[in-house]
């Protein structure tokens, strides 16, 4: 909402204001939280958050403006459209999520048009009648703080419980072997294969994990990297790994992404199929894969911010301790057998998505096809719009 | 205090190490707020340190002052691809039989010289599989990524380098008690280095050209190049390099290069965390005092240009939206004039908040995007505006409006307090780069390839600070006059002078993951004083305060400077609800 100014301050007086602080207030979501961010100097800070809470609390709508948003955010829309890395992010959240979650997260057009100002300003305006939380990072005493917020921000009086777990989208699993292509006139593929068996997550994985992905994937002499690009030379970048979600319910999912000239598909291919299945086995890779991540923890140190987000990651997980503490006692006593062993149980054999950004008449078609039937999406189809 | 000394520059002061045996003297500069110091060894070698200590780690630069702008005219791509042959190892690590080895590398580079020498394309075919196959002989004696191997040993992080116009610079991000290591590892890189793997390194580089083919905003970017500077080679060819040059290699240009700039009165080694400096220049010297300073390095000559008296109009095309690119030609970061005077002039252009564009344009929905920069290279720099149409705007609209904004800045019709918000926007920004190990040796990088001296950077604020309205408007009215820019539409469209390179059979090399050289044995059994973790301790390290029903507050002290960051969080996003 850089666009509107309050029921007493225009944008412009605001902005200004802010700019000789040397503040700046922002509003603005990610796919999970929603949020207002103020910082700068902390001389300010008393001002910057009395600016903060008014612009929340008194947003004021403007029609014409908002017409002339809507026309703008289409727009924005079909320039994404033609943009590479815009089309290879909706073909990943399609695949991953499904194409009735895409469908349910994006606005259609009609949506947008039929749009009003409450739509919008309303749901700023009333953001702080939910629980929420207020982070803190600077020099100020907590007891400084606390009344500064007193002060300016407004509690509520009967706070809206939040349950964002009951509205997530779960990740989609990969019970058998799919292809999808989505269009795309270039002369390189946006490459990747996404596995997803259902397995649970649990802390007592993380050194086993840790180490495989390190082993396999974590460095430029680790073997993705030595296989794709040095022996083979079929990509300037190239990963495949085991990750977890962000919640304590998401599963583990595997992943590999290349990006390759268009003929080069089936070698990128058969090459992961190869290395990622029958993995690559080497002693000295191993040991040195150990020696790095150790030596990685004893010269790691969280400060800052880095606390206070370590902190929210582990709550999304249900977790409360630093997660580096048994990681760091469990990894030396790790073999290589049981890098073998995880790696046979709980990666090899998987059936995966294969997604392909590319020229559906430039790339290895038939090969596509002798892995899976190939399902060529639309451009509307992965962007829901 | 330091305001006492108003009227005289910051000192410079030399001073030597408190230090047994040989005496190293530095300068420093009074009121530095990182306390840097600067160290030159005897072959020219220059060393910027400044201390950290938040973190048992130590952001390393090596620097070479040499970039795509030094590439010899018949073989362009060259300062970019050798600084991927950097990372093959030298004669030491990276092979398993140096003495092995070598006679085959010399046979691929002649076979490379004849390869470029020939025309007929049955014999080209027939030169590149005799280097093919030597490649992969060659290779079974090589042992591809001991480099990468040899910091991941020792803990490094963030191994990586880049090309750009005048700069090489390779990075490493290393644990507190590695120095020794560090220092042992790129000086033999730096000192010895060897082409190997060279064919297949090519296949690389092809497909990182073939991927910049996509990238609208880097193209739009080289045709400005060649429309301000067309006679430097800024604007004469891109840091990739030409496909005809690409596929024509020759490792003898390449060795030719690499001992003419890879010396150390060439370079800088630039570092900012947790270290003993007088310790540190210690290990630098036993490790890189030796190598042999170059008597003169190839100066780059180019006539100037002339001025632009009628805006040179271009077109490119893209998949991507189409967009509206402007730019005036300045001096370069050489030039501490147009150095501050571009930089405040593209703040009160553009700032995000109440610059000219935001206020007139972006606030009153005139366009879907405009903003404006100060683009810098060492030769020349450039300010630049650019601006995303609406639906049914024409580019022609989107450069009335952007001009008529360069027009307003000229007249001077902007408030002049602009000036000390955008100094206290900078003070900020400062803030928060001397928090970061990376910034801070960012910025010594930085003044090393402008060949600028420390002082203007760390007077740099207080300089601004003295900079009036009718200095920028007279510096505007000189730098940027009416007609006497470039423009470029970037239009929608199937791009038909790409090519992309297609890339030759090529048979895999060994990866022979299970060798080691000495050299990575020694590293891997090196004794060094181990580190002890640190975790996070939740309860003491920050606060968890419910503040009212509903309402809690995760706090924690920031210890290290005047900023503050707050975020009121509801944890509901765009997954729950796409109109947030």
């Amino acid at each position: 909402m850089r666009l509107l100014g309050t029921d007493n301050k225009s944008l412009a007086e605001i902005q200004s204001r802010l700019y000789n602080m040397a503040c700046t207030i922002s509003v603005g979501a990610t796919g999970t939280s929603m949020y207002v961010y103020v910082g700068g100097l902390q001389e300010h800070m008393d001002e910057a958050l009395a600016l903060a809470e008014e612009y929340v609390r008194t947003l004021k709508g403007d029609d014409e403006i908002l017409a002339e948003y809507k026309q703008d955010l289409f727009k924005t829309r079909a320039n994404a459209k033609l943009n590479q890395r815009a089309n290879f992010n909706a073909l990943m959240t399609y695949a991953m999520y499904g194409a009735d979650a895409v469908r349910r997260m994006t606005l259609s057009d009609e949506q947008i048009a039929a749009m009003t100002s409450d739509d919008l300003v309303g749901r700023i305006r009333r953001m702080f009648d939910y629980e929420h939380e207020v982070v803190y990072y600077g020099p100020a005493s907590q007891q400084q703080v606390e009344a500064i917020i007193a002060k300016h921000h407004k509690m509520p009086a009967d706070p809206i419980a939040v349950k964002p777990l009951e509205v997530r989208y779960a990740y989609s699993l990969t019970p058998v072997n799919r292809v999808i292509v989505a269009p795309y006139d270039a002369k390189q593929i946006y490459y990747r294969q996404y596995a997803n068996r259902g397995e649970r997550f649990s802390t007592d994985n993380d050194a086993v994990i840790d180490l495989y992905n390190e082993y396999f994937s974590g460095n430029m002499n680790a073997i993705v990297f030595q296989e794709m690009r040095e022996a083979r030379g079929l990509a300037y970048s190239a990963s495949a790994y085991l990750s977890e979600g962000a919640y304590a319910d998401d599963p583990y999912y595997y992943v590999a992404f290349i990006a390759t000239q268009n003929d080069k598909m089936r070698q990128a291919m058969e090459a992961f199929d190869e290395i990622i299945n029958d993995m690559p086995v080497s002693q000295p890779a191993f040991d040195l894969a150990k020696q790095s991540l150790l030596q990685q923890l004893q010269a790691a140190r969280t400060t800052g911010m880095g606390v206070i987000n370590k902190y929210i990651d582990n709550r999304r997980k249900g977790l409360s301790e630093d997660r580096n503490i048994a990681l760091y006692k469990a990894l030396p006593d790790l073999t290589i057998d049981d890098i073998i062993a995880y790696q046979k149980s709980h990666v090899a054999g998987s059936t995966y998505t294969y997604l392909i950004l590319g020229d559906p008449d430039d790339i290895d078609m038939d090969f596509l096809r002798s892995i899976a039937e190939v399902e060529l999406v639309t451009t509307s189809d992965i962007f829901g719009y | 205090m330091l305001a006492l000394c108003v009227a005289l520059p910051a000192a410079v002061t030399a001073r030597p190490a408190k230090s047994k045996g040989k005496q190293y003297t530095y300068r420093s500069v009074e009121g530095d707020p990182m306390q840097s110091r600067i160290y030159t060894l005897d072959n020219g070698l220059t060393v910027y340190m400044t201390v950290y200590r938040e973190k048992p780690r130590i952001q390393t630069y090596i620097a070479v002052r040499v970039g795509a702008k030094n590439d010899p005219l018949e073989t362009t791509g060259m300062a970019h691809y050798f600084e991927h042959l950097m990372f093959k190892g030298s004669e030491q690590f990276g092979t398993s039989d140096y003495a092995a080895e070598k006679p085959l590398l010399d046979s691929i580079e002649q076979l490379f010289e004849q390869y470029r020498r020939t025309d007929d394309d049955a014999e080209r075919k027939a030169i590149y599989r005799q280097i093919d196959s030597l490649s992969n002989i060659a290779s079974k004696i090589a042992i591809p990524n001991e480099y990468d191997k040899l910091m991941a040993v020792i803990g490094a992080s963030g191994t990586n380098a880049w090309t750009s116009q005048d700069e090489t610079v390779y990075t490493e991000d290393i644990p507190s008690n590695q120095i020794e290591n560090w220092a042992k590892i790129q000086s033999d890189r730096f000192k010895h280095a060897v082409v190997r793997g060279f064919h297949t390194e090519l296949e690389t580089i092809y497909e990182e050209y073939n991927m910049s083919l996509t990238k609208d905003g880097n193209k739009v970017y080289y045709k400005m190049l060649e429309m301000l500077y067309p006679h430097h080679p800024y604007g004469m060819h891109t840091v990739l390099g030409r496909p005809e040059h690409l596929k024509n290699p020759s490792i003898t240009n390449v060795i030719n290069y690499y001992r003419s700039y890879y010396v150390p009165n060439n370079m800088a080694i630039c570092l900012s965390g947790d270290f003993d400096p007088d310790e540190m220049i210690r290990v630098i010297d036993r490790y890189f005092g030796d190598m042999k300073p170059a008597a003169e390095i190839p100066a780059l000559s180019f006539p100037r240009e002339e001025p632009i008296l009628s805006p040179r109009e271009a077109t490119v095309y893209g998949n991507d939206a189409e967009f509206l690119s402007i730019a005036w030609p300045i001096d370069g970061s050489s030039s501490i004039e147009d150095s501050d005077m571009a930089s405040l002039a593209a703040s009160i252009l553009s700032n995000g908040k109440c610059g000219l564009l935001d206020v007139d344009i972006m606030q009153k929905q005139k366009m879907l995007d405009a903003e404006a920069y100060d683009d810098t290279n060492v030769d020349y720099g450039a300010m630049a505006l650019y601006g995303y149409p609406k639906e049914g705007q024409s580019l022609d609209e989107v450069r009335s409006l952007l001009l008529a904004e360069v027009d307003k800045l000229r007249r001077g019709e902007f408030d002049a307090s602009l000036i000390e918000a955008t100094i206290a926007n900078y003070k900020r920004a400062y803030m928060s780069y001397y928090e970061s190990n990376r910034m801070r040796a960012m910025l010594f990088k930085n003044s090393f390839i402008a060949g600028t001296d420390w002082q203007t950077e760390v007077e740099s604020l207080d300089r601004m600070a003295k900079i009036t309205k009718d200095d920028i408007v007279a510096w505007v009215g000189r730098k940027m006059p009416a007609d006497g820019y470039a423009v470029i539409y970037k239009l929608q469209g199937e791009d038909t002078s790409q090519k992309k390179i297609d890339k030759p059979q090529i048979t895999p090399i060994e990866t022979n993951r299970d060798a080691a050289s000495q050299f990575l044995a020694d590293v891997q059994s090196s004794e060094v004083e181990p580190l002890e973790p640190q975790f996070v301790d939740f309860d003491r390290d920050m606060a968890v305060v419910p503040l009212a029903e509903g309402v809690q507050m995760l706090y924690k002290r920031n210890e290290i400077n005047d900023l503050f960051q707050m975020q009121y969080r509801i944890d509901l996003g765009t997954r729950y609800d796409p109109f947030i």
